[in-house]
């Protein structure tokens, strides 16, 4: 993407196949580079893009609302840029070339409120349990303040969430998920948002819980 | 000999020496001649893949017009479709390749997709597939996504389709012509929004017989 100097009128970047820049005082152009091959440590940052990638791209309607309000180092980014910047590298564990997630690493949404208190979840047959201090004290937070609940199943990479539960004063709230036929990995988080939108929480883990298929 | 359907104005059509004019997609393009066929011996791995997923995806290239329907997307729905499958839905040794039906996809989106798909053969040759919505999904904006249900004969390398479900029915019964019976089917299913502009993911039903 080139940009255009507003003094001088030039093009500073890549349009097409040419590549604008300065050199020596003068904007030069030339035909951009083919790359031959990649160093380990630069087929890593791709393979890391790769890997959380298909994750946050599932959950793009959740963090949406969770990095709505959320400081952006650049103006121009979007929620999905500072969700980006927050996971990755943050998020990723291994050594190349076997990275994975870091499921307990990651953050969904990030703001002022005081994130939920003592969050428990329970699995029970296919509804997900989850439970919470209802700490209305806390500095930030509100009585009116809503749950948002997300379960995460990476064998399927399949997602679903909830962004305006129940009241912070309640302290529980249930997910109720599709049924499964074989077993399955949760990943579950917690947040808060707040009445009127302009906030959230930031995320919780709440751990990884298996559906086996006894249960049924 | 080349023809010029427009005058001097228009491309060409036909062969003209070194090259031949045609028109694809609304463009006027010219392509050289091809080359000389590959002996058998001197085929590549590549080439065998190709032939079996070809073979499989050209039956579908209908369903993957719309399950690919991308308006930006300069690429065919059908170059999409199979630059995904030969990564991911392949597996054996040169020559012999064959094709992971569980990893099959005809779309791809970011639309809701099926959940906890199963098919289960009834009586009177019908077969009957489900699926379900998540309590937590929005209702109003996907229930009338329509879904494709898509079957496929591997003996005798035909399709069939049914379209007459919305997501919000949770269910299709497809009474099975003889044709398809008495062999296995593979299922495959996905949605797509009433007006054609987002799909969910293809998910695999199972297979039957």
């Amino acid at each position: 993407m080139a940009k255009l100097d507003g003094a001088s009128g030039n093009f500073i970047g890549r349009i097409g196949n040419m590549v604008y820049y300065l050199l020596n005082g003068k904007i030069v152009g030339r035909t951009i580079g083919k790359v031959e091959s990649y160093s380990d440590k630069q087929l890593e940052i791709q393979m890391r893009t790769a890997v959380i990638s298909p994750f946050l791209k599932t959950l793009n309607d959740f963090i949406r609302i969770g990095f709505k309000n959320t400081p952006k180092e650049d103006p121009n980014w979007n929620f999905y840029n500072i969700a980006m910047s927050l996971n990755n590298p943050q998020a990723i564990k291994g050594t190349y070339p076997d990275l994975e997630i870091n499921y307990e690493k990651i953050i969904l949404s990030e703001g002022a409120i005081p994130s939920p208190k003592n969050p428990h979840v329970l699995l029970n047959g296919n509804i997900l349990e989850f439970t919470w201090d209802p700490d209305v004290d806390a500095k930030g937070a509100d009585n009116r303040d809503q749950v948002m609940l997300l379960a995460w199943f990476p064998e399927t990479e399949k997602t679903v969430f909830l962004t305006s539960g129940a009241r912070r004063t309640d302290g529980k709230e249930r997910l109720k998920l599709p049924s499964f036929k074989d077993d399955t990995i949760i990943e579950t988080y917690i947040s808060f948002t707040a009445d009127d939108r302009t906030d959230v929480s930031t995320s919780v883990y709440t751990g990884q819980l298996i559906w086996k298929k006894a249960h049924a | 000999m080349a023809i010029l359907n427009k005058g001097i104005l228009g491309g060409f059509s036909g062969k003209a020496g070194p090259v031949t004019g045609s028109r694809w997609r609304g463009l006027y393009i010219i392509k050289s001649r091809s080359k000389k066929k590959i002996k058998k011996k001197n085929l590549l791995p590549q080439n065998f893949k190709m032939r079996v997923m070809s073979k499989f995806l050209g039956k579908f290239t209908k369903w993957i017009r719309v399950g690919f329907y991308d308006k930006k997307n300069k690429q065919i729905p059908y170059n999409v479709a199979m630059k995904l499958n030969m990564r991911h839905a392949i597996f054996g040794e040169s020559p012999n390749y064959e094709i992971n039906y569980k990893k099959i996809i005809f779309s791809k989106g970011s639309r809701e997709p099926a959940w906890s798909v199963s098919a289960i053969p009834e009586d009177d040759n019908q077969i009957k597939v489900t699926w379900e919505i998540p309590e937590t999904a929005k209702l109003n904006q996907i229930g009338n996504d329509q879904a494709i249900v898509l079957f496929y004969n591997k003996l005798k390398n035909r399709v069939m389709v049914s379209l007459t479900a919305k997501r919000i029915d949770l269910a299709v019964s497809i009474s099975v012509p003889i044709a398809f019976q008495e062999t296995t089917l593979e299922i495959w299913m996905f949605f797509v929004s009433p007006d054609g502009k987002s799909v969910s993911n293809t998910d695999y039903v199972g297979s039957i017989g």
